[in-house]
């Protein structure tokens, strides 16, 4: 059977039709062409030919045209939309006329790094040209280091290697940011939350230093689809940019399945495994020689997925080496070999973590399924670009798990296709994150008197660095005047140094994981079961100075339950609106978080088998927030019944607010006070999850009534009794009557 | 919240007790000079401190005088360099360099705030030392730092070739002025040192070769490490007395580098009849002799190395795959067989016998046997070590298949030609 006939089946068959919830074809569309640009060097003309290519896709001509007339652009296309060509040609037609030119390319990872080398060096070779091209990162030789500085006509590398790297020692590379005319920053979406506010600060670094050496350069950046690319890339380079949002490339007819797997226990609102459903679904492509992608969550889901499809696979000429697993772990070489088979149609299948959503080429197959919601709109769609040939069908399904996030988005495909996608937030004038990075720029040159950072006026920021005897104002300028090299005590990727590290001893010492200080009282308390990579550990020693749990492996019926008592207190109030029958506020907090006791739950019964006490000193985190307070007589509810309801009502909004953020739903936490001493009335604070925020808490202020909306959605349409994971919580946990409740406060709170 | 009031609140490590730190800032600028020795230099960029001393150059600094230094001939500090071009290095020509700095990570936020210069000038030895008082200072240090140089055309560092030149030619840069470090010729003692020390010392750091090299203790010295906080408590306190020791290291070290030069020379010239070089060193300055061409010397050193512990086994190997390179197959045999014999890396002579045996004299049988011998070796070390050496043992074998081969085609030619003559010493303890 073809890929059509496959479809019919699933549109017939009892099995899956009746388990589709949403089926949208987005039919074909043509391309739009230019032809080359006269100013475009033949050179690069005569290789784009030998590759096959006669004309650009109009955004392609747009975007040349922009760079080449000085402006900054950011490029939106979809996956395989010919958008490298947009960095590419201008900087190519660039160092063709100038050998002394320079660029910067910035990727979020390694592995896209090096795919994007291998595609440019194969351009370069084509145009017999000088321009060279190398990877500066973590793996670099050392002796290959001094000539990528000296004669790197472009350089690639990651925001990590740029803040610790390059930037601190920017004497050594006076070449590069002297002549620097182009830094391209591809995958501009990844770019969000605690990482995006970092990369920021690290980018007003870099044009801090390119203005002492004399240079500015144009900033070309690409973006997947999300709801603000233009707004987010700006705040990224801290320049305005030239949106170029249509797509020029043409796409084959586009199947998008919305399946919800059955529901097995409607008590419990559990539906059927989305593992096995994706796993049923991708055979059915596979066993009709469909070249089929098969998107999981976790590295565990992905090695899961990939036993089982094997095992259906034996009996195919070929057999277990037509499906392969792809994820971080995999070894370079290994996952060069499984691109190059997906792109030769050698191997007909690939079970894939989100590491290939990114820009590695690995050609266009013909159908991908998605299991579990990804956790944004932008993530689906480039996960489901992974199928889809410029002129034929392809399809893509979302298999929806049971949470509560997933949920919504199988019953609302309107949320997915017709909505604005989710936006890139990020906060570079985090406190904590500016005041790192202010540290950082004094190391590499120092501060004059008066000077910004970015937009920022710096100069109490200054005086405190001063204060705490690391700078030194003399002669105008802030020197820097510490012995220690503060780029290697910041990471991008966390909001602080201080992860917990998880050893474990059963057979020698073994690090396996590390948790984040936030989550360490809840999850690695002594006595704690912890599970790693579906294995349990029970935590024998909790070193909390040393930031080490010691864990061994055990093998119980129970999972542990850790109580945090909460406590917000309000520092400071920015913003304060009514919206409808509520109160709406934005400000600062300081959240007070202690864990108390835990307790041991059996499996399936869900017993509770014993407690134990916990003991921590309670953490402290200064943060953003947004919280709305209601009338103390709503719906004419009892103070116990409006605790109940807004406890419920909580727990939806925070699993819901990723909708809009672009986020984790760890990244946001919850807390309900029935008389708030700021409000002093029944109060919902939602806080950024990291000490100074990234912008979420911001971002929900704006949204006016919308999130209620939502989370009413959410609550009328579950199908449970009374509470479930998917929407209020269990009730065990927020109360019977819960669902009730917060309904009954949402249409008080909105009177419609 | 105001932000200043943010700060301290939530981003302050200071310990919050402590706060009139400043108030121990009495006036000590004024005594600078009396207790460091410092005088005041004015440039166009200001102004920057110096200390100038001047020695005789028959000053004797551990056991050595410096002006011994102009009898080093070209062909010496060609083989300290261990580069041709380094015949024309003149001394008198040179400056000595050697930085204190604000970190030892590096990186453009390190300041070198101390710079010490070392020269001859006429019958002496003068140490210039350019000290950056302040952030706002360096400016004019550097300038007037960079008119000294003018006058040479050589650098002589310890480690200078990674750490201080680049880290000084950051700061010009930073500054934006002209580098003045592009001479002719960087001789950097320590890469010197390495090559001739690194089997006997277990260090070859400054310190560490002073005192085993040049019997030098210094008193009143400041570990490196405690450098950087020193000076930027003086930035905070003004109290020019704990500096004192600093400008003391720095000017040790550049007279420590006037005798290492020196006595590297020393074993240079007279390598069998030296107190600059002794034992494993020999190993040592056999491979630079070897890599400089100059085979007779570089035999005798290893000669001497034979016997010494520690470099035994790569000198016996090094000397005869010398004499191999040279043609000089017998001296080459009687090593290998020595080795087999004395069990020194039998597998390795063994191998190296039956290569010698197969090619040059095709003398399979005795080329069979040593390949055999070696295999046995092989295996037996197996055995000890607990782990298989399969690579080797393939090899091997592949050697043993392929002599055997030959040895059959020509075996009708000569029987009882070439019997082993020595085999009882070629069995294995």
């Amino acid at each position: 059977m073809n890929l059509e006939q496959v479809l019919d089946q699933l549109r017939t068959q009892e099995r899956f039709y009746k388990n589709i919830t949403h089926w949208e074809v987005v039919s074909e569309s043509s391309g739009r062409y230019e032809d080359f640009p006269e100013y475009l060097n033949p050179k690069l003309i005569k290789a784009l030919n030998k590759k096959g290519i006669y004309r650009l896709y109009s955004h392609q001509r747009r975007a040349l045209d922009e760079v080449m007339t000085g402006h900054d652009i950011t490029v939106v296309t979809p996956t395989a939309s010919g958008k490298s060509l947009c960095y590419n040609l201008p900087v190519l037609n660039t160092l063709l006329s100038d050998k002394d030119a320079r660029a910067i390319y910035l990727f979020p990872t390694k592995a896209l790094s090096q795919d994007q080398v291998s595609e440019l060096m194969e351009l370069v070779d084509d145009m017999d040209a000088n321009i060279k091209t190398f990877t500066y990162d973590g793996d670099t030789p050392v002796n290959a280091r001094v000539a990528i500085r000296k004669d790197g006509h472009i350089v690639v590398t990651n925001p990590d290697m740029l803040h610790t790297g390059i930037l601190p020692h920017h004497t050594k590379w006076m070449k590069l940011f002297t002549n620097l005319k182009y830094i391209v920053i591809d995958e501009v979406h990844i770019y969000r939350g605690i990482f995006g506010s970092h990369t920021a600060n690290v980018l007003r670094r870099l044009r801090r230093i390119c203005n002492f050496y004399g240079s500015n350069p144009v900033f070309i950046c690409c973006s997947a689809t999300i709801a603000n690319p233009g707004e987010l890339s700006e705040k990224l380079t801290g320049k305005p940019a030239v949106l170029i949002d249509e797509n020029g490339a043409p796409a084959g007819e586009k199947n998008i399945i919305f399946y919800n797997p059955p529901v097995v226990n409607r008590q419990l609102g559990i539906r059927r495994s989305s593992l096995l459903e994706a796993k049923a679904l991708a055979s059915k492509f596979l066993n009709n020689k469909i070249q089929t992608i098969t998107f999981a969550r976790s590295r565990l889901a992905v090695e899961v997925l990939l036993t089982y499809l094997q095992e259906d696979m034996k009996k195919l000429p070929g057999g277990t080496n037509l499906v392969r697993g792809y994820r971080g772990g995999y070894l370079p070489k290994e996952r060069r070999e499984i691109e190059k088979g997906l792109r030769e149609g050698k191997i007909l299948g690939v079970v894939s973590t989100n590491a290939l959503e990114l820009g590695i080429d690995i050609g266009n197959l013909d159908a991908s399924i998605i299991t579990g919601y990804p956790g944004s709109v932008a993530s689906t769609w480039q996960q489901a670009g992974r199928a889809g040939r410029r002129n034929s069908v392809s399809a893509s399904i979302l298999v929806a798990s049971s949470s509560p996030l997933d949920q919504f988005i199988i019953n609302h495909p309107e949320y997915f296709f017709d909505a604005t996608p989710e936006y890139g937030l990020i906060n570079p004038d985090n406190l904590y994150i500016l005041v790192s990075h202010i540290k950082c720029a004094a190391f590499e040159l120092p501060f004059s008197d008066g000077e910004t950072f970015g937009d920022q006026p710096i100069n109490e920021i200054l005086a405190f660095l001063e204060d705490e005897g690391i700078l030194r104002h003399v002669g105008g300028r802030w020197h820097w005047m510490a012995e220690s090299f503060p780029a290697e005590d910041i990471s991008l990727r966390s909001a602080s140094a201080e992860n917990f590290v998880i050893i474990d001893i059963t057979e020698g010492a073994k690090v396996i994981g590390e948790v984040d200080r936030s989550s360490a009282p809840m999850l690695i308390h002594e006595e704690a079961i912890y599970i790693h990579a579906g294995q349990q550990y029970q935590v024998e020693k909790l070193d909390y100075e040393e930031k080490k749990a010691y864990v061994r492996k055990v093998n119980v019926d129970y999972y542990t339950d850790a109580n945090l008592a909460v406590e917000i207190k309000v520092l400071d109030m920015f913003r304060e609106k009514t919206v409808a029958n509520s109160q709406n506020y934005l400000g600062e907090v300081m959240v007070t978080s202690l864990a108390t006791m835990f307790k041991k739950i059996k499996f399936f019964t869900h017993e509770n088998l014993g407690f134990g006490p916990i003991h921590l000193p309670p953490e402290e985190m200064h943060t953003t927030a947004y919280w709305i307070s209601i009338p103390e007589n709503t719906g004419g509810l009892s103070i116990e019944e409006i605790k109940s309801g807004l406890l419920g009502l909580c727990n939806v909004m925070v699993n819901i607010a990723p909708l809009y953020l672009m986020c984790d739903p760890k990244d946001i936490r919850g807390v309900v006070q029935i008389k708030s001493p700021f409000t002093q009335k029944p109060t919902i604070f939602i806080y950024d999850n990291f000490p100074g925020g990234v912008g979420f808490a911001e971002k929900l202020y704006t949204m006016e009534d919308q999130l209620l909306k939502a989370a009413r959605q959410v609550i009328l349409e579950c199908d449970c009794e009374d509470g479930c994971p998917s929407c209020v919580g269990p009730h065990e946990e927020v109360g019977h009557g819960s669902k009730d409740f917060a309904l009954k406060i949402i249409k008080g709170v909105l009177s419609d | 919240m105001k932000l200043s009031e943010k700060l301290r609140a939530f981003l302050s490590t200071k310990p919050k007790e402590k706060k009139d730190e400043k108030n121990l800032t009495t006036n000590f600028h004024k005594s600078l000079g009396d207790i460091l020795g410092t005088i005041e230099i004015s440039t166009p960029f200001g102004e920057h401190l110096l200390v100038e001393r001047s020695y005789p150059d028959s000053h004797i600094h551990g056991n050595v005088q410096l002006n011994l230094i102009y009898n080093i001939s070209g062909e010496i500090i060609k083989l300290i360099a261990k580069c041709p071009d380094y015949e024309d290095l003149d001394f008198r020509r040179a400056v000595f360099i050697d930085t204190e700095t604000t970190g030892l990570a590096g990186g453009s936020g390190t300041l070198a705030f101390l710079i010490g210069v070392g020269f001859f000038e006429g019958d002496s030895f003068k140490v210039l030392q350019y000290f950056i008082s302040d952030y706002d200072k360096e400016a004019a240090a550097l300038y007037s730092l960079s008119n000294l140089l003018k006058k040479f055309d050589s650098l002589v560092t310890f480690n200078g070739k990674s750490y201080d030149i680049p880290l000084l030619e950051a700061r010009y840069m930073i500054s934006r002025m002209e580098s003045p470090f592009n001479k002719t010729f960087h001789l950097d003692l320590l890469s010197a040192a390495r090559r001739l020390y690194k089997e006997r010392l277990e260090s070859v750091s400054l310190s560490s070769l002073e005192q085993n090299l040049l019997s030098l203790k210094r008193e009143g010295d400041i570990p490196s490490y405690e450098i950087p906080s020193v000076y930027f408590r003086f930035l905070r306190d003004s109290n020019p007395y704990p500096l004192k020791p600093v400008f003391y290291h720095n000017r040790m070290d550049i007279l420590s580098m006037v005798t290492l030069t020196i006595s590297m020379a020393n074993a240079f010239k007279e390598p069998l009849d030296t107190t600059s070089c002794k034992n494993q060193d020999y190993y040592c300055l056999g491979r630079v002799f070897e890599d400089m061409g100059m085979v007779e010397e570089s035999i005798e050193c290893y000669k001497r190395a034979l016997q010494v512990q520690g470099v035994r086994e790569k000198t016996h190997a090094q000397l005869s795959l010398l004499y191999k390179r040279l043609g000089r197959w017998q001296e080459a045999e009687r090593l290998w067989m020595a080795m087999v014999e004395a069990n020194i890396r039998p597998d390795f002579a063994l191998v190296e016998l039956a290569k010698y045996y197969e090619h040059r004299l095709k003398d399979y049988n005795r080329a069979a046997k040593a390949a055999q011998m070696a295999l046995e070796n092989v295996y037996k070390k197996n055995s000890l070590v607990g782990y298989t050496l399969k690579d080797e043992i393939v090899e091997l074998k592949k050697r043993l298949e392929r002599i055997k081969c030959k040895q059959k085609k020509y075996e009708t030619r000569s029987l009882e030609d070439h019997c082993f003559p020595r085999q009882e010493s070629l069995h294995i303890n």
